[in-house]
This record gives C-alpha cells, sequence and structure tokens, in this order.
C-alpha cells in the first residue's frame, strides 16, 4: 500500500453553467500523487487542465466524485488546514508589486502565525530556507515589480515552499518565460520534489521539458481519456501517437519530438550521415520534401576540408553548394 | 355617424370663432376700466407721492404716464427696470424713456410671495389679486378663503412657477421679489409683465415700509398710501425719540449657527437699524455692511457671550422653547443671554412677521422697545416679538 | 522570541511614523492656539493650566470650541484614511473610499429625511428628543449609514465579484442622491441651507457629550483595521491565493466592509460628509512609505489621516479670517490634485503585478 498523499476515486470534473447541463470535461477519474514525484500534466487547450488543476486546488467544484487528501475527504478540511496541505502558483494577477521578496514569501507563513503575523524565529528560518531554495536569497529585499517574469515565479514557488505543504500544485507556472528560466524552473520543481518528498504537480504545454523531467506524466486528451506514467512508458506505448497526432504532425518516438509529415513530398535521396544528414532532411521536410531512396534527385554531402553538398538534377547536372539555404532554394528552382 | 375629417371652412370658421372670443374678452374689459373712479379719462393730475426713506425706486410724473424706476439692489448705480405706467385709453408720448409700459390702474395681479400680501391688503387691493404662489405660506384670512373659493388661484413654488397655472391665472402683472439668477426668463417669454418688489432690499424698517407708495402707482392709490406710510413714519420716530438720549444701551446680537456658519447681520442691515433705533448697543455696530456677515462660533462667542440680549427670527413649526434652542447646538447655552433668559424671538411660521410686519415696523419697534426697556412704553401689547418661552 | 512583522524602529519607516506623530501633537497644539479669535499664548497655558477664571470666553473657545474640535479632527482623519485604505486593497481599486459603497449617501439621505422632509409633518418630537435637534440629526445620519450598510452586506454574500459590488455601492449612491433632491425640491429654501452647510461638512459640531460615543466607536473601528492587517495583507495575492493560505475571504469581506462601513457611518453622522480625505490619504502614505504591506501602512494611514485632518481644520479655521471655511472645500483643494496625480502615475507604472 504505497502511501498517496493525494488520489482521486471516480473524479469527475467540468463545469456547471446556469440552467444547463453541466459539461464534463472527464470522468471516472482515478488518479494519485506520490510523494517524491513530481507530475506533470500534459494536454491541448480546451481539454481540462488548467479544470483540474483548480478542482485539485479546491477553487472549483467536482461534479463527482471525490478527492482524499492524506485518505480523508477534501470536503472534510478546515480552510486552515487545508492550507497546511496544499499550496499553489497560479498565473493570476496580484497586487504586491510594491512588497519585498521577504514580505511575498513570509505571507506563506499565514496558516501557522497568529493575529498579527509576526513571524517566530523558526518562521524566519523556513522563509528563509524557502528563498534559498529557489536561489534567490541574495533579491530577498528586492521589491516584487522590479523582479524578472522568471525571478517572480520562483519566488511565488518559494512562497509555497514557505507554506511547508506535502502538495503542491502549479497551474502553467512556465507559460510566460522564456526558454533558459522554463529549464531553470523545471529542474527546480524536479529537485525539489526529490529532495524533499514533497508531491509535485504541475499543468503545462511544454513536452520537451515535461519529457526531460517528470517522474509521471498525466496525459489528458480531448475526450474523456487520461492517461498516466512515466514519460517513457507512455511513449514506449505509443500512448503520445494517439495523443497528439493530428493531419500533418507526427510524434517521433525516438527523439521525442514532433514531427511534420507530408505524404505527397517530394523524395530526395540523401548520400551521407551524422550531424548533416539531420539537419537537411529537417530542411528538406520544412519545405515539402523528404528523404527517400528512388529519386532523380540526390544530395551529397561531402566533408574534404571544407563542407559542401553536391546536388545532382534530374537533368544529371552537379551543383556545388556551401549552405544549406543555397541548396533548398536550387532545389526548389527546380520545380 | 360617418368616419370623416370635417370640411375645411368649418375648421377656418371654429378657428376664427375661437380667436374672437379671445380678444372679446378685453374689448369688454376696456369698457368697464373707463367707467371706473380711477380710470376716467377725464383726471388729468395725478395724486403724487415720492419715496422718502426707500432708495432703491423712484417716480417721475409726466402728464400722461408715471414714470417708475427701480435700481438693481445687488448694484445700485444700474437701474434694473423702468416702468411706464399709462392710464387706459391714452397714447403715451413720444418723449417717455424705453421701458415696460403697464395700463393703469391695474385689475389683476398675481403675487409671487406671502410677503406681497400685506401692502395689497393696506391698500385694500385684494380684490384685484387673482393669482398667488402657495397657499400654505400665507397668513391672511381673507386670502386663504378666497384660494379655498377658487376666487384666487395658486400657481406653484416661487423658485420654479409652474407656467402653465400662471397662464390659467391669467394677471395682468405678476409681482416678485429680486433674485440674481434668471428664474424669471419663461415668464417674460411668456407676455407676463413683471413687477420687481425689492423692498428687502431696503436697509432700513421705514425704506421697506415705505414700498407701499411703490406698490399704489400701479392702482393711482397713492393718497393711501401716502397717508399708512406717514402715520407709520410718525409712530415710528416717536418711538425713537423715547430711548434717543438713553445712557448705558443694552448689547444686543443676533442669529444663529447654520452649519459651521454664524450669520450676523451687518452693522448696516434692517436688523441693526431696529436694534439702533430701539436704543440697544448693537455689538456689530461698527461693520460696515447691509447684509449678513459669516463667521465662525468663536468670533461671535468672544464678543458676544456677555451681551444682554439675543435676538432671533426662526421658522418653527411647533412651540419654540429654551429647551429646543439648547438642543440645537451645544455652544448655544454658553452665552449669558440664553443663561439669563433674555432671548428675544419671533416664530415666522405662527407670526404674520414676514405679511404684516413689513408694514409696522413701529409695531416691530415697540415690541423691541418694550423689551429692551421695560416699563417705557404703557400699553403695548407684542405683537411680533417676545422674551422666549421657557417651556 | 518573538520578532516583529515590523522593521526595527529607526528604519525609513519607522522615522516617517515619529515623524508624523509628532507633527500631530504640533497641528493639535497649533489648531488649539489659533483661530479666528486671536488669545496670547499666556492665556492658552492659563486656560490648560485651569487658572483662566476671569477670561470665561477664552476658556470656553479653547476647552469647548477648539479642544473637541481638534480631537473630532483627529479621529475623523484617522478613521476616513483607513476606511480608504481597506476600500481600496479590498477591491483591488486606486479610486475607491470610504463612501464608496454608499454609506455616506445613506447618512445623507437619513439628515435630509429630517432636515428637509419631517419639518413637513406635525410632529415634534420622538422619545423625547425634539426632532429638530443636533442629536436627532446624528440619529438619523446613523440610521441611514446602517440601513445603507446592512444592505451591502446583503449584497456582498450574494455576489462574489468585487466590481459588481462596487457598482451596487454607486447605484445605491445614485439612488440616495435622487431621493435627497427630490426632497430637496419640495422643501423651503431655509431647511434647504440647512442642508447644504451640513453637506460642507464641519467638525466644530461634535460636543463633549457627544464625543463620549464617538471616540470610543471610532476607536474600535480602528482597533479592527489594526486586527485585519494580515487579512488585508493576503487579499492583495487575489482571492484564489488567499483561499489556498487559508484565508476565509467571506468572513474577511464582511469583517472590511463592517468596519469601514461602521467608521463611515459614524464619523459621516458627526462631521457630514467629508470628500477627499479616504481616498488620498491611502495614496500618499503609499507613495511615502513605499510599500504595500499593510502592518506599515495601516498605523501609517491612521497617522497621516489625523495629520492631514489637522492640517485641513487649521487652515480653515486661520487666523486673521472671521470665518470658518467649510471642510470639504480644504480637502478637495489638497484631494484632487493627488487624485490626478494617481491616475498619471497609473499610467506608467503597473499596479498590478
Amino acid at each position: 500500500m504505497e502511501n498517496h498523499l493525494l488520489h482521486t476515486k471516480d473524479l469527475t470534473i467540468g463545469y456547471r453553467e446556469k440552467r444547463k447541463n453541466p459539461k464534463i470535461l472527464h470522468g471516472q477519474l482515478n488518479l494519485r500523487l506520490l510523494p517524491g514525484e513530481f507530475t506533470c500534466l500534459l494536454g491541448p487547450n480546451g481539454s481540462g487542465k488548467s479544470t483540474l488543476i483548480r478542482t485539485f486546488a479546491g477553487f472549483h467544484k467536482a461534479l463527482g466524485g471525490k478527492i482524499f487528501l492524506d485518505q480523508q475527504e477534501v470536503q472534510q478540511f478546515r480552510e486552515k488546514d487545508l492550507a497546511k496541505l496544499v499550496s499553489v502558483v497560479l498565473t493570476d494577477k496580484t497586487h504586491v508589486g510594491n512588497m519585498t521578496v521577504f514580505e511575498l514569501v513570509s505571507m506563506g507563513r499565514h496558516p501557522y502565525t497568529g493575529f498579527f503575523g509576526n513571524l517566530t524565529h523558526d518562521d524566519l528560518k523556513i522563509v528563509h530556507h524557502a528563498i534559498d531554495s529557489v536561489g534567490m536569497l541574495g533579491m530577498k529585499n528586492r521589491l516584487v515589480n522590479e523582479l524578472s517574469d522568471g525571478e517572480r515565479q520562483k519566488a511565488m514557488i518559494a512562497k509555497a515552499l514557505a507554506q511547508q505543504t506535502p502538495i503542491i500544485i502549479l497551474d502553467e507556472p512556465t507559460a510566460y518565460l522564456d526558454l533558459p528560466s522554463r529549464i531553470e524552473i523545471m529542474q527546480l520543481l524536479h529537485n525539489l520534489s526529490s529532495n524533499m518528498q514533497k508531491a509535485i504537480l504541475l499543468s503545462t504545454h511544454d513536452l520537451e521539458q515535461a519529457l526531460r523531467f517528470a517522474d509521471k506524466i498525466w496525459l489528458l486528451g480531448n475526450e474523456n481519456h487520461v492517461q498516466s506514467g512515466t514519460p517513457e512508458d507512455l511513449i514506449l506505448a505509443g500512448e503520445f501517437k494517439k495523443f497528439f497526432e493530428r493531419k500533418g504532425i507526427r510524434f517521433d518516438n525516438l527523439s521525442g519530438t514532433f514531427k511534420i509529415t507530408n505524404p505527397k513530398a517530394k523524395k530526395v535521396r540523401i548520400i551521407g550521415q551524422g550531424l548533416e544528414y539531420n539537419w537537411i532532411v529537417n530542411a528538406l521536410r520544412r519545405n515539402g520534401y523528404t528523404e527517400g531512396q528512388d529519386s532523380e534527385m540526390s544530395i551529397e554531402i561531402r566533408k574534404n576540408g571544407s563542407l559542401n553538398y553536391i546536388l545532382k538534377k534530374p537533368t544529371g547536372e552537379h551543383i556545388e553548394i556551401g549552405s544549406v539555404e543555397n541548396l533548398i532554394h536550387q532545389i526548389k528552382t527546380l520545380e | 355617424m360617418k368616419n370623416q375629417p370635417p370640411h375645411p371652412l368649418t375648421l377656418v370658421l371654429i378657428l376664427v370663432l375661437v380667436l374672437d372670443g379671445c380678444t372679446g374678452d378685453s374689448a369688454r374689459e376696456q369698457e368697464t376700466r373707463t367707467n371706473s373712479p380711477e380710470g376716467n379719462s377725464k383726471v388729468e393730475h395725478w395724486e403724487k407721492t415720492h419715496p422718502e426713506h426707500a432708495r432703491l425706486f423712484s417716480i417721475e410724473y409726466k402728464k400722461d404716464a408715471k414714470i417708475v424706476r427701480i435700481k438693481n439692489p445687488f448694484d445700485t448705480t444700474r437701474a434694473l427696470k423702468t416702468y411706464l405706467l399709462v392710464k387706459e385709453g391714452v397714447r403715451p408720448g413720444t418723449n417717455l424713456p424705453e421701458g415696460q409700459m403697464i395700463r393703469i390702474p391695474v385689475q389683476k395681479v398675481a403675487l409671487a410671495y406671502a410677503t406681497h400680501v400685506g401692502f395689497f391688503k393696506e391698500l385694500g387691493l385684494l380684490d384685484r389679486v387673482n393669482g398667488i404662489s402657495q397657499k400654505k405660506y400665507i397668513k391672511n384670512k381673507q386670502v386663504i378663503k378666497a384660494v379655498k373659493e377658487k376666487r384666487i388661484k395658486e400657481f406653484g413654488p416661487s423658485h420654479h412657477i409652474n407656467t402653465e397655472k400662471l397662464l390659467q391665472v391669467g394677471p395682468e402683472l405678476l409681482f416678485v421679489a429680486p433674485f440674481k439668477d434668471n428664474r424669471y426668463e419663461k415668464i417674460r417669454d411668456l407676455g407676463i409683465p413683471i413687477a420687481i418688489n425689492s423692498s428687502y432690499m431696503e436697509t432700513t424698517p421705514l425704506a421697506r415700509a415705505e414700498w407701499i407708495k411703490f406698490i399704489s402707482y400701479f392702482f393711482n392709490r397713492e393718497r393711501k398710501a401716502r397717508q399708512i406710510f406717514d402715520s407709520v413714519a410718525h409712530h415710528y420716530q416717536q418711538l425713537t425719540r423715547k430711548v434717543e438720549h438713553k445712557k448705558d444701551p443694552p448689547t444686543i446680537f443676533s442669529g444663529k449657527k447654520i452649519g459651521q456658519t454664524w450669520y450676523v447681520p451687518g452693522g448696516n442691515s434692517y436688523m441693526a437699524s431696529f436694534f439702533k433705533d430701539a436704543g440697544a448697543r448693537y455689538l456689530w455696530e461698527d461693520n460696515r455692511q447691509s447684509g449678513s456677515l459669516p463667521l465662525d462660533f468663536e468670533t461671535v462667542f468672544y464678543r458676544a457671550s456677555d451681551a444682554d440680549f439675543w435676538c432671533i427670527k426662526e421658522n418653527f413649526k411647533h412651540r419654540y422653547t429654551y429647551a429646543q434652542l439648547g438642543s440645537e447646538n451645544v455652544h448655544y447655552s454658553e452665552f449669558d443671554a440664553f443663561q439669563n433668559r433674555q432671548i428675544i424671538f419671533c416664530n415666522t411660521h405662527s407670526s404674520p412677521y414676514y405679511e404684516e410686519g413689513i408694514l409696522e415696523p413701529n409695531v416691530i419697534l415697540a415690541d423691541l422697545i418694550n423689551i429692551l426697556h421695560p416699563g417705557l412704553l404703557s400699553g403695548h401689547r407684542n405683537k411680533y416679538y417676545q422674551l422666549l418661552n421657557e417651556e | 522570541m518573538m520578532r516583529q512583522n515590523l522593521k526595527p524602529v529607526f528604519s525609513h519607516n519607522g522615522i516617517l511614523m515619529l515623524s508624523f506623530a509628532g507633527s500631530i501633537a504640533v497641528l493639535f497644539v497649533l489648531n488649539l492656539a489659533m483661530g479666528s479669535v486671536s488669545i496670547p499664548f499666556g492665556g492658552i497655558l492659563q486656560v490648560i493650566l485651569g487658572s483662566a477664571g476671569e477670561q470665561k470666553t477664552w476658556s470656553t473657545i479653547i476647552l469647548k470650541s477648539r479642544l473637541p474640535q481638534a480631537i473630532t479632527a483627529c479621529l475623523a482623519g484617522g478613521g476616513l484614511a483607513v476606511g480608504g485604505l481597506m476600500m481600496q486593497t479590498l477591491f483591488r481599486n486606486p479610486l475607491a473610499g470610504p463612501s464608496i459603497l454608499g454609506i455616506s449617501s445613506g447618512a445623507s439621505l437619513g439628515v435630509a429625511f429630517i432636515m428637509m422632509f419631517v419639518g413637513q409633518l406635525q410632529l415634534s418630537a420622538f422619545t423625547g428628543i425634539s426632532l429638530f435637534s443636533n442629536v436627532a440629526t446624528i440619529i438619523m445620519a446613523i440610521a441611514g449609514a446602517v440601513a445603507t450598510l446592512f444592505l451591502i452586506l446583503f449584497f456582498a454574500r450574494k455576489i462574489r465579484d468585487n466590481a459588481m459590488l462596487l457598482i451596487i455601492g454607486i447605484m445605491i449612491s445614485y439612488i440616495t442622491s435622487a431621493l435627497v433632491d427630490i426632497l430637496k425640491y419640495y422643501s423651503t429654501s431655509e431647511h434647504l441651507h440647512s442642508y447644504a452647510m451640513w453637506g460642507l461638512g464641519s467638525f466644530s459640531n461634535v460636543a463633549w457629550s457627544q464625543l463620549e460615543i464617538f471616540i470610543p466607536v471610532v476607536l474600535l473601528g480602528l482597533g479592527v483595521s489594526f486586527l485585519l492587517m494580515k487579512p488585508l495583507n493576503i487579499l492583495l495575492l487575489g482571492e484564489n491565493y488567499a483561499a489556498n493560505l487559508g484565508l476565509n475571504v467571506n468572513h474577511t469581506r464582511f469583517y472590511i466592509i463592517l468596519a469601514t462601513g461602521i467608521l463611515t457611518a459614524v464619523i459621516t453622522a458627526f462631521c457630514g460628509p467629508i470628500v477627499f480625505l479616504g481616498l488620498a490619504v491611502p495614496h500618499i502614505t503609499k507613495m511615502v512609505f513605499k510599500t504595500s504591506n499593510h502592518s506599515r501602512l495601516i498605523p501609517g494611514v491612521i497617522l497621516a489621516g489625523m495629520l492631514l485632518a489637522l492640517v485641513c481644520n487649521f487652515i480653515a479655521r486661520l487666523p486673521g479670517f472671521d470665518n470658518a471655511l467649510p471642510i470639504n472645500v480644504v480637502t478637495s483643494i489638497f484631494g484632487a490634485p493627488i487624485v490626478i496625480s494617481v491616475i498619471l502615475k497609473q499610467r506608467r507604472l503597473k499596479l498590478s503585478v
């Protein structure tokens, strides 16, 4: 019997509109969050990622089924106690611009402090530790509206850490960040979950980082379909293909990325291998071609001293080209 | 009955009859006017009377017209209005100045303010009144009865006259009080002449009372007006002589706090004149203004805390007492005059102060003298001012 | 073991608060010492020491007029300022003030009712209190304000969205204004004048006996605002975060509205509707203290409000002028430029982060 921190039983999520039947997004969900695991919730827009996250966080009422925290039903917790179990990081706008990072993070201690919010010595230590965990100790006295987007997210995460909850839920925390920040946050969250044995759940669009950093992935499809498992198991079982493929887009199990497909693409033969081979294929695919053996056109990769591509046209003509750009240009002029 | 529009000629006929009916009325009236004693075209000279105390109106008698000028009370260097009062049936001469022409004697008037009623009553002209503003502000029983019997009609609050109702009343002249805004614009547009009774802008009691002469000009009642006024002035001056040289006059002040401001009559105001003429020393006599001074409590208290008398006029629906006055502001009971029960009071709700008092300054003066100098007058029963009730 | 949320006293904010407190003391004394009647300093000392027997007028003016006026101004300024701050935080709207929920309009309606309508009826007294007394006016103002407060709290239970609640408050203000206008239309000029003068606001109409009610109620309101320091901070994060941190958002909203309502009701009842202080002082304080943290803002705003009210009271009664300017004139002249500058600043700064 694993000690799951959170598990659901036949959970149905969706939303109610006035005077209409409730719209069910997903039903009969039986999901689990385990300590020390970093779980990512993936799915296309409209699949109900936000709804699921908000239902878990208690902002949204479930349409059916139950959610259990530590074996007790969520409804039965008092607000103050719930605050010590689940903390959140959202995309909501806040008005704390004129507070320092320290003041913001120390708000995470609210469930533990008294009427005036006075921090004890221990509280201060916890706040410090939280800020340190996200690597912002040097900025603790900066005003929140002076921070960059990534720093602000880290401060919010620190607040959630200061709240000392076994479960942390994040709603698209990397949505507005640049790539380095995104990687940084995902790495941070993974480390926090394994070092502090917390169950961290986040929803994201960022497939690549999820595959890289998540211990578990919950795949939310569009019609009542949720698959959960480690990223590798899901890939190898072909689940990603099922969930994400569309016309002209194919999930490549090997690279873990999406590729463009076009059955009507013209074939071009490539002679050579390695890095250049990969990237020429990329350029060809982008321009509506694909690589194949039976073709009148061929590209030969030559690496004698300098890098050259020899294009052999269907007419038999050979041209020596120095860049992929010119290569594609030449191929296109043959149309 | 066929459902067809009337023949055009029928319409024209109806129109003609209607118009004829409108003009026919005044033609008949013209006949009655020339038969009345005042309108006798054989009278060639006027009974003249000129203002001696009042400074805001003047009259010039010409052969066939009276030129009545009213000064602008807010700027006495400028004329506000000129009236050309011309007898019925007489063509005014061409050498008359510009002005509003009014045929006299006027037969139908409307009064916008209750204060005008007093003048009309004294001149015996109440039967000429066929419209008043609102019955609830009138105290005169004759007028109230006439309203109940529909002989006088109401035309709405003075600050917002109901023009339709006024048209229904159909007066030849509307008497109003002067205001800085243009609230009478609409009525002028209706073509109803407006007579501006500025008596309230006069700063001495006799000057205010003398406006009875102004009213009389419109009705050729100068003789009566002169009689009334001379009597009033005579009695008034008799009274002032009694207290003129009194040593050690009692001190007096006036007014109450409204919101944050205590309005105190200026040293040259109507009330100040009364106080002086009644043989009291008005604590703001050094002030030159004729209007009210807005002061604060401290300033008033500093000067008047030990004044002998305090004069208050209040429009209070019920019985006014020291308890009521004290309940309005905690500071009132600090004044000596309050503690010594020396408050001179007039309840303008029950008293005919505004309607009749304006024409009886001598009575008001006698009231004041009776309280300020007890025993000096024998047999005078106070009509307007009394010492304030304890209970 | 206990370390305060406040920074140590010698920090920027600590010095500011001390200097505010000091200025309040100075202004208080100035308000006692100066006014339209000039009393020599020696005289003032005599009065305070109780040895001014001869000069009864001085003693009355200082102890019975200026002193209650200064106390009233002080408490009214602090109360309105903190009410404004709470409204601005709750509704996350920099243009909110304590009167935004229509409570001072409700008070105005109560006063208009008794000044302009009851006078037309035959009643003269009710349970021994003259209907035309100062006390009756205050009672009716409180009645009107409390009725409006109940109405708002009722709506607050039904409407979760703050913006909607704000609009309801504004609508209530419009309705009460319209009703007051009807009363004005049918009223005599004297009653109209009385009502208009009440509407200009005044700190000078509170007697010592009335201070016995005014002081405790305002202090109670200020005390509750202190207790709301932490929830107000949490609310800055937004309602979702606040709920997640264990705050009962509905209860908090209730107490904030209740505290502001009581403060606004009692201050409007005794002083008339005072404009701008509640709106401008929180902004001045935020600009000067450079923080959003309510553990510093609440005391800061109260001190700043007291100070500004005393300044306005002083200016309104400048020596050399026989008259006293109405308070609302002075506060508007101060307050309007501040509101304008807030709007200009908002264009450049982001207030929501």
